[in-house]
């Protein structure tokens, strides 16, 4: 099973190096939002400061979503998940593999950037670790979440505002912990209590979430 | 009685024909109960100490506020049944109560806010309470996005149920909001554990809304299916697709 897995995942990642263009326009979109908060908020370093990890936050949620519509559409056109389905693989190792490859694809960009967007918003380097770790737990949940709506909009009219539509109240609770962690590290307590909360809720979506999103798959393939 | 079988009623025809019925006694009913319903809360039920008239909005706010965690509730059974048993009275369910439970989950938004700018001194708070219901609010128009979303009906009936059942993780967040976190929001009177917290004399006016509220939703929503019902028999009839008549529909409805 596991190897099954990681031959699935060196599939996503090695189709995903044509893609480069696609993660350079996401990051520099994700660079953008994170341009209009200071312009439109005020300069001010200390107001900057203490808005910086929400502003990362919604940034980072806003320019990851409007990709999630191509998640599974290419491997719908051409076959794939039928061929998959015919050799009796399970659909939901498929999309686990999907989702991780797409973090490397997507997420991990994203966090590359997030260093540099703190220094500007003159958000503490000490705090930088927990950001990027409740970035990165909250981006395995926004996955899972736009896997499944992706599935679910698949062909839809105007599917990625769809997207978004269906993604946004289901990450409100990942917004909140997410922020409040480092928010909690700059004012000097434990951000542990909000990560840990922060993984519950990941590991909740993630049972929940892949059992759906097979069963929108399936019924997509049945409808070809 | 005792073998009274419901599931003659999963015929549509045996369904139109309970339903049409049943739907013109739920709305007399519910108009009677309105009307002695406003009386009790507008004329015959005490101002409150503290809050004084403004805790009449009580009678408006709370049995729409029941009606749009119902109706959620509602429409993500129907959600499961249609996806486990492919019937399409519950996809019809679904499509008929949506609307209904977006507009009560309105209705409790709007009110609750006007309640709030004189007891609260804001028409808004972020609290937990408020944010999730407004979360609900969102829920319903993300189904009806959804299910009008594609240009196969059927392919949209399919996947928003998906998505109702996924929602229905929010209600026991709404209902609970205001126990697990503390907020601005008071927290349950009615149902909760060690008996009411309320006087029967706001209790009264309260339970008779309930019911208007409750009849006028169960009025409404028969009302739409059997409308639906008609709306796919003449399309059928015509041999005509449905997404012709999802077209129709919402060139219809712009007309209107």
């Amino acid at each position: 099973m596991m190897a099954l897995f990681f031959l699935l995942l060196k599939r996503e990642i090695g189709k995903g190096w044509p893609l480069i263009a696609d993660a350079l326009s996401q990051a520099a979109f994700f660079i953008m939002i994170a341009v209009l908060f200071p312009l439109a908020v005020g300069p001010a370093p200390d107001r900057l400061a203490e808005l910086a990890a929400a502003l990362i936050w919604i940034a980072a949620l806003l320019s990851a979503i409007p990709a999630f519509d191509r998640l599974f559409i290419d491997d719908m056109r051409c076959g794939w998940c039928e061929q998959l389905l015919s050799y009796g693989t399970p659909l939901w190792l498929y999309i686990y593999a999907k989702l991780a490859g797409w973090f490397v694809l997507s997420i991990i960009p994203l966090l590359c950037i997030v260093p540099f967007l703190s220094i500007m918003m003159g958000l503490s380097l000490a705090s930088f670790p927990i950001l990027a770790l409740s970035l990165s737990v909250g981006g395995f949940a926004m996955l899972l979440l736009g896997g499944l709506a992706a599935s679910l909009s698949m062909g839809a009219r105007r599917s990625a505002m769809l997207l978004s539509v269906l993604i946004l109240p289901l990450m409100l609770p990942v917004l909140i912990f997410g922020v409040m962690a480092v928010e909690a590290s700059l004012a000097g307590q434990s951000a542990w209590p909000h990560i840990k909360l922060l993984s519950a809720i990941c590991l909740f979506f993630a049972v929940i979430c892949p059992p759906a999103t097979q069963f929108a798959l399936k019924s997509a393939i049945e409808e070809r | 009685m005792a073998n009274l079988r419901f599931d003659a009623l999963a015929n549509p025809s045996n369904f139109a024909r309970l339903a049409r019925i049943i739907a013109p006694l739920c709305l007399g009913f519910s108009l009677i109960l309105f009307i002695w319903g406003l009386y009790l809360g507008l004329f015959a039920s005490p101002a409150d100490y503290q809050q004084g008239d403004s805790v009449r909005i009580m009678y408006v706010h709370v049995p729409s506020a029941w009606l749009a965690l119902s109706g959620y509730l509602g429409l993500g059974l129907c959600a499961l049944f249609f996806i486990v048993w492919k019937h399409q009275l519950a996809d019809i369910a679904a499509q008929a109560i949506m609307p209904v439970g977006a507009g009560f989950a309105l209705v409790c938004l709007v009110t609750g806010s006007l309640w709030g700018k004189p007891i609260w001194g804001t028409y808004w708070v972020w609290d937990a309470r408020l944010t999730s219901m407004l979360v609900l609010f969102l829920f319903f128009i993300g189904y009806g996005a959804l299910r009008f979303g594609f240009d196969n009906p059927e392919k949209g009936a399919k996947m928003a149920s998906i998505l109702a059942l996924i929602g229905c993780i929010n209600l026991p967040i709404v209902k609970f909001s205001v126990e697990w976190w503390h907020t601005l929001h008071q927290p349950a009177s009615i149902l909760r554990a060690g008996g009411m917290a309320i006087d029967s004399s706001m209790l009264w006016p309260l339970f008779v809304m309930f019911g208007a509220f409750q009849l006028f939703f169960i009025w409404v929503v028969l009302h739409r299916m059997l409308w639906i019902l008609a709306l796919r028999k003449l399309e059928r009839q015509a041999g005509n697709t449905l997404p012709a008549a999802t077209a129709r529909m919402s060139a219809d409805t712009t007309k209107v």
